[in-house]
């Protein structure tokens, strides 16, 4: 499949002023400055193909912004290579604009007092696009992000959740081939949350657009995206499809068990009980201690079972155990 | 399709977003109208007690009113540029296939038209009721108004050199303060230029403050062709000069943001 990111060994540095701790630290600093050398991204190396959707994700500070930064040619890098499209994006950044598209959960690029519809027609100039083909462009983004009847409110009267429909929409209108998202659904409720990930799967999947997405929701991750890089400190700690990420770290599972018993007394290596009374016994099984199917067959000696649940740990807690791998390292 | 028609999108866009936000235009006619009867006061005070001002009352009605009526107008771009900054939203504009300086430009002349138009008609109607007839032909009306807008249009330029400062203040209201008074008292809004002493009024001379405020406005009062080329002439001077520099200070402020990440 045709690679449009290439990354290879990029590194990013920053100059940073050094503060002196407390008031006279504060008062010296207005005098005498010291600067110190601030490693961002530190040798980074990855490549994305079509229609991928990635899930570039890290603690705050890890190097996130900074890379998408440099992806959109806004940032130039300290050494490494960057393709994009083809294109080296800090010296084609105009050029690359008109293939690329970006959505800031908290930035706005539709206007304060008009309509959707006026941003639109806005861009469609913008992007330079043939009238027929805005016009047919509109009617189906339109139709499938459901903003028919937002089209013609002003923006000021949208709720979060509508406004994120129409920026995302404003970013598509020129048929970008690549879209950088972050955090796109940054405070938005959970109806909101779960329409816009839908509509970036439908996006993905029939315009074979390629998604780049950051964000510190893993609901995010685990419903849009097919693949996981994970930064920490400006070094990739992992970078995986989320079925390999999902099988390599879920070594533990959470059993619940509705029994017979008010109580159940099972006491086996690798397990840790979350919850015993009520009928209700739930734990976590340490699958390299002890088979599941062993529990459940150990539980069944003690009591009769009503009702039996395994689910893996949440995403949440793999991503944890992974920014603690990279701290470590 | 011309690179033009994009810009020209942006000016009708910021037009008519200025229009449709009507309660801050009432706000501004309001703030305007305040602003020329407490300075048509104060030139009362200063033509009695200093005797520096050979005008009609009337006639000095219609100065101010051409005083204000540009200065109110004036969009805020310094405020839009610095909040870009600080927010990060300049990196999300950046990518796009329009240049962000002349995306803005446009935008605040579009406001800046908007403006115009609207306080325009509030100020000729507040002076024509209070001060009579215009001190000048109608005929040249016109070339008031296009003088005017010109004035407005550095205006533009100068605050959006302002706003670029931020690139490495971070905080621009005390250059926009610095740069607003400066505007009021070598433009000749607070006092007539002629109470200065003559070294401040030669160093005003040096400044494009006298022809974006004094210098124009008194074309309301004593209209010549020879005024008006002059006055003309002084400003696309600095309409030239400002633009240069606010093209190599923006070139400069976005190699920070490219290198350093803003």
């Amino acid at each position: 499949m045709q690679e449009v990111i290439k990354v290879k060994h990029l590194s990013k540095k920053f100059l940073v002023r050094k503060n002196f701790p407390g008031i006279l630290g504060a008062l010296k600093g207005l005098f005498h400055s010291q600067t110190i050398e601030l490693a961002a991204i530190k040798e980074i190396s990855f490549s994305v193909s079509r229609g991928e959707r990635v899930a570039f994700i890290g603690p705050n500070g890890a190097g996130k912004s900074t890379t998408i930064k440099m992806l959109t040619g806004i940032l130039h890098p300290s050494s490494g290579v960057i393709e994009v499209l083809g294109l080296v994006p800090w010296e084609k950044r105009s050029t690359l604009g008109y293939q690329i598209g970006t959505v800031f959960g908290q930035r706005t690029q539709l206007w304060y007092h008009l309509p959707p519809s006026d941003t639109f027609e806005l861009l469609s100039k913008i992007y330079e696009l043939d009238p027929a083909v805005y016009e047919r462009q509109l009617k189906e983004l339109t139709e499938a992000f459901e903003i028919g009847s937002l089209l013609h409110k002003p923006v000021r009267q949208l709720s979060l959740g509508e406004r994120m429909r129409c920026e995302i929409v404003a970013s598509l209108l020129h048929n970008p081939q690549i879209l950088f998202l972050d955090e796109p659904t940054i405070g938005l409720d959970i109806n909101a949350k779960l329409k816009i990930r839908g509509l970036l799967n439908k996006l993905s999947k029939e315009h074979g657009t390629t998604l780049f997405l950051t964000s510190h929701d893993t609901a995010d991750i685990e419903q849009v995206c097919d693949r996981v890089i994970v930064l920490d400190k400006g070094t990739i700690v992992l970078d995986s499809s989320l079925r390999e990420l999902k099988k390599t770290y879920v070594k533990k599972k959470i059993l619940s068990l509705t029994t017979d018993e008010e109580k159940l007394s099972l006491k086996l290596p690798g397990i840790r009980v979350l919850e015993n009374e009520n009928y209700h016994f739930v734990c976590e099984v340490n699958l390299s201690d002890t088979p599941i199917d062993q529990v459940i067959h150990e539980a069944l000696k003690l009591t009769a079972l009503k009702d039996v649940t395994i689910e893996d740990p949440s995403m949440e807690e793999i991503i944890r155990t992974l920014y603690g791998t990279g701290r470590d390292a | 399709m011309l690179n033009g028609q994009k810009y020209l999108t942006v000016f009708r866009f910021a037009f008519i977003q200025t229009l449709r936000n009507y309660k801050a235009l009432v706000g501004l006619s309001i703030f305007l109208i305040t602003c020329m009867v407490i300075f048509a006061h104060l030139w009362k005070i200063a033509a009695t007690k200093i005797g520096a001002i050979n005008l009609h009352p009337d006639q000095l009605l219609w100065y101010i009113a051409f005083n204000e009526w540009v200065l109110v107008s004036l969009p805020d771009v310094q405020e839009d540029i610095e909040e870009d900054l600080r927010s990060g939203r300049l990196a999300y504009l950046l990518p796009r296939p329009i240049s962000y300086l002349w995306a803005m430009f446009v935008e605040g002349l579009g406001v800046l038209c908007a403006r115009l138009m609207v306080l325009g008609l509030v100020t000729f109607i507040f002076t024509w009721i209070r001060a009579g007839d215009i001190p000048f032909g109608w005929g040249a009306l016109p070339v008031t108004i296009a003088v005017g807008l010109l004035a407005g249009c550095i205006g533009v330029i100068f605050k959006m050199f302002v706003g670029v400062s931020a690139f490495w203040v971070q905080q621009v209201e005390p250059f926009h303060w610095i740069w607003e008074k400066l505007l009021f008292t070598l433009g000749g809004l607070m006092l007539p230029l002629a109470v200065y002493p003559d070294w401040l009024q030669k160093i005003a001379r040096f400044t494009p403050f006298p022809a974006i405020l004094g210098d124009r406005s008194a074309l309301a009062v004593d209209f010549t062709w020879s005024n008006v080329l002059s006055v003309t002439s002084v400003l696309l001077f600095w309409g030239v000069l400002g633009s240069c520099c606010l093209i190599l200070l923006y070139r400069k402020g976005l190699r920070i943001v490219n290198i350093e990440g803003g």
